[in-house]
């Protein structure tokens, strides 16, 4: 799968990437560093922990990240979890969470994918 | 030398963040990364004057952004170390908020890698030129007031000089105008003076006597006891010197000339009235006058004049105070006894004025004045190095040159200049005979051809030989040099040469012991505290904290401190401080160390402690400090509370730490009022224990 292919199946903005990061190998080094990001599994420890501090940092952290790499999919929904844990969890925390782990498996799944 | 990149330090918790930003800015930038703001503060205790710049995430674990702001305030790092914020963050309180901790730009996610080198290099932009000014104005502040402390120094000088008086006279008055002052604001505020004010009634000071120029010489300068006649027209001295101000060709309302027209008009004034020209009483002399006029007859009597021989301290002030020389303000005669003692002491050094008098310490208001606080600590620390260099350079005996190619002159230092009997600025010296007829002449061809070679090689250090005449004797020297090369084009900016007599010319025993003493006084004046009378913080910077093998390392801060202030006021708050000082040294061993970090905190370092001596010693130097009186003010209670840290380890990693664990006992005293305020933990254990 070439890195173009692997934003769109991932849901993700290939050119916005691209012109903000300035190159294309940039790009696809910062994808592939994305598989050892650990804010996901922090995320999941804090949340089944019930520690809502560190989740809450950890969702915020992973969506500064989606963010930067434009993995536009999985921004939206950790963006989501990220205010409904924001001084204390509040609304459909449960639902979100699911959305966060459904959407990262699907990113994580095209990165391994790569070239 | 310059061709280091600028260092950027990177603060944020998400690896993958620190790693984007690095890969945008590591072309141009040295990166340094923290993932927290604990750590980021930690560094910069130790190194925030390597940074350039700061790049600041918000939400972090332990200490976030915000927190690293208000530290970065609280040592005053803000001022020199420019910070931008990064986050994902956009609402408007989060900026707002860091705008006000003085964060000087914001960018947010997602990095554009133009965006983020752009506002970096902005800022860098911004902050050297912020200096520059900062730079432009201290020099111009400094010009005026040396051109105007000029020009009026002149003038009152040749009145002194008419007078027959010996020109201290002008010196002395301001000094004690300024220290009457000063002591005034402590005790009330009941006159609205700024530091600008003092500083200008102080100017103004010299020109008190100006209207003696007006009276006949017969009169002014008569050796015996004056007729009525003649001290009727002495008299007039006072209007007349106040007309002078007033008919210059400015405007009368100008501080400086209403205020040196308040001092000449009425400073022969009385505080019960029965003074001249207008019989003014009370507070309708302006405060200006009548300070000039006590600091005035304190002067006369504690100096010889042709007429009578300077009185001793004690005598003056008991004159003045028993109303013999004159009615003054009750409260201003009360400053003068406060000041008393420093006074007393003063009349002991014949330049004592010098030091309240200097360029420096006006200008060191003035820029406090205008907020330029790093600035001046700029300057101080400049100044500082100047004088330690012209230390060394005086006292090792060698003889030290500094060549600058853009102007072709070379500059040797005083004793080196007289040891070759050459002058210490020489400008062309390869065609300057007295230096041609100095060095042997194959030794200078040799010496100014290795130069070459080395300025075409880009070299920086080297050694030669080189052989002098000193007094007719040719004499072989070793010469170390060091080529400045700066700039982003790495010019040739200068050239710095040592040279040493090869044989060990000079320096016997007795210059030797001379060299050490006085190393060992400038230490004891660098490394004094000047209000405790302990140890210092630069001490703890030069001598403590670099220690690597100490056992242990506690911080010390004084609880409510700021309502020993607010309460007692800054007089007692300064003795507290003292008190303190002085049972903290009495409490510890002759092999620790004890010294004021800043403000209301202390620091303790015992080199060699066994651990149970150490808490020991902690609820020893808690419970001498709880013990303190002060007998004016029995109310007063001084708690403190301490952070120990056993190790071994390196002081300034320790303090860290304790520091910390200080923050804690104190805010655990909070909930339990009665606990002790002491935390204590041992580094290799990892365990607390109280």
């Amino acid at each position: 799968m070439t890195l173009e292919e692997c934003y769109v199946a991932l849901g993700g903005d290939y050119a916005a990437v691209t012109g903000r990061l300035r190159s294309p190998e940039r790009v696809d080094r910062f994808l592939r560093m994305f598989l050892q990001d650990d804010s996901f599994s922090q995320l999941q420890s804090a949340l089944a922990g019930g520690d809502n501090d560190t989740a809450f940092r950890m969702a915020h952290t992973l969506k500064g990240v989606c963010q930067n790499l434009a993995l536009d999919r999985l921004y939206e929904s950790s963006a989501a979890l990220t205010e409904a844990l924001r001084g204390g969890p509040h609304g459909d925390v449960a639902g979100l969470w699911a959305q966060v782990q459904q959407d990262y498996q699907s990113t994580v799944d095209a990165v391994r994918q790569l070239d | 030398m310059s061709n280091q990149k600028p260092k950027v330090l990177i603060v944020d918790d998400s690896a993958m963040n620190r790693a984007l930003l690095e890969a945008m800015l590591e072309d141009r930038f040295e990166i340094v990364e923290r993932e927290n703001g604990a750590a980021a503060v930690e560094l910069l205790r130790e190194r925030a004057g390597e940074f350039t710049i700061l790049l600041l995430d918000i939400q972090m674990p332990v200490l976030d952004g915000f927190g690293v702001l208000e530290c970065m305030n609280k040592y005053h790092w803000i001022e020199d170390l420019p910070v931008i914020m990064i986050s994902s963050e956009t609402g408007s309180s989060f900026i707002e908020q860091a705008y006000e901790l003085g964060a000087t730009d914001y960018i947010s996610r997602p990095f554009d890698e133009a965006v983020v080198r752009r506002r970096i290099s902005n800022t860098i932009l911004l902050s050297a030129r912020q200096h520059r000014l900062t730079e432009i104005v201290v020099e111009q502040i400094r010009e005026k007031r040396k051109s105007d402390q000029l020009m009026i120094s002149i003038l009152a000088h040749i009145v002194e000089f008419r007078n027959g008086e010996s020109g201290r006279h002008v010196v002395h008055i301001r000094a004690l105008t300024r220290l009457l002052l000063q002591q005034l604001l402590q005790r009330t505020d009941q006159y609205p003076l700024t530091t600008e004010d003092i500083t200008m009634i102080c100017t103004a000071s010299a020109l008190h006597d100006v209207g003696k120029l007006s009276i006949p010489d017969q009169v002014l300068n008569k050796p015996g006891r004056y007729t009525d006649e003649e001290y009727a027209i002495m008299k007039e001295h006072a209007a007349a010197g106040a007309e002078m101000i007033r008919s210059l060709p400015y405007d009368a309302d100008e501080p400086l000339l209403k205020t040196s027209y308040q001092i000449c008009r009425w400073h022969h004034e009385r505080y019960d009235g029965k003074g001249y020209p207008d019989g003014l009483a009370g507070d309708d002399i302006p405060i200006a006058a009548q300070v000039v006029a006590l600091a005035d007859v304190y002067d006369a009597l504690t100096s010889e004049r042709c007429y009578k021989k300077a009185f001793s301290h004690e005598q003056a002030m008991e004159m003045i105070l028993g109303g013999q020389c004159g009615a003054f303000n009750p409260l201003l005669l009360a400053c003068l006894q406060d000041i008393g003692p420093e006074l007393k002491q003063n009349l002991s050094d014949p330049n004592w004025a010098e030091r309240y008098d200097t360029q420096t310490e006006s200008i060191a208001q003035q820029l406090h004045q205008y907020g330029l606080y790093s600035t001046e600590q700029r300057l101080q620390a400049q100044e500082y190095n100047r004088q330690r260099l012209r230390f060394v350079l005086d006292y090792s005996g060698d003889i030290f040159c500094s060549y600058t190619p853009q102007n072709e002159t070379l500059t040797l230092n005083p004793s080196g200049a007289a040891q070759l009997g050459l002058h210490s600025r020489i400008e062309h010296p390869l065609q300057d005979p007295a230096l041609l007829a100095c060095v042997e002449p194959a030794s200078l061809e040799r010496f100014v051809a290795t130069l070459r070679e080395l300025l075409e090689h880009s070299q920086a250090d080297f050694r030669c030989e080189l052989t002098l005449n000193c007094g007719g004797v040719p004499s072989p020297y070793h010469c170390d040099g060091h080529i400045v090369w700066l700039g982003s084009e790495e010019q040739y900016t200068g050239l710095l040469l040592k040279l040493s007599a090869a044989g060990g010319l000079g320096g016997g025993e007795s210059a030797q012991a001379h060299l050490s003493r006085t190393i060992a006084n400038y230490h004891k004046e660098v490394y004094t505290d000047a209000l405790t009378g302990i140890r210092n913080r630069r001490y703890y910077d030069d001598q403590l904290r670099t220690l690597t093998e100490v056992d242990a390392v506690a911080m010390i801060d004084v609880n409510d401190f700021k309502h020993i202030n607010d309460n007692f006021g800054h007089l007692v708050g300064d003795q507290v401080l003292r008190k303190i000082a002085e049972v903290l040294q009495h409490s510890v061993r002759r092999s620790d160390a004890v010294a004021r970090f800043g403000g209301d905190e202390f620091v303790a370092v015992f080199p060699d402690i066994p651990q149970s001596k150490f808490c020991e010693k902690l609820q020893e130097l808690e419970r001498a400090v709880a013990q303190i009186a002060l007998p004016e003010h029995p109310e007063l209670r001084v708690s403190i509370s301490l952070g120990g840290v056993y190790g071994p380890g390196s002081v300034a990693e320790m303090l860290g730490k304790a520091d910390d664990l200080m923050y804690q006992a104190k805010r655990g005293d909070l909930a339990e009022a009665g606990k002790e305020r002491i935390m204590v933990t041992t580094l290799m254990e990892g365990g607390e224990q109280a």
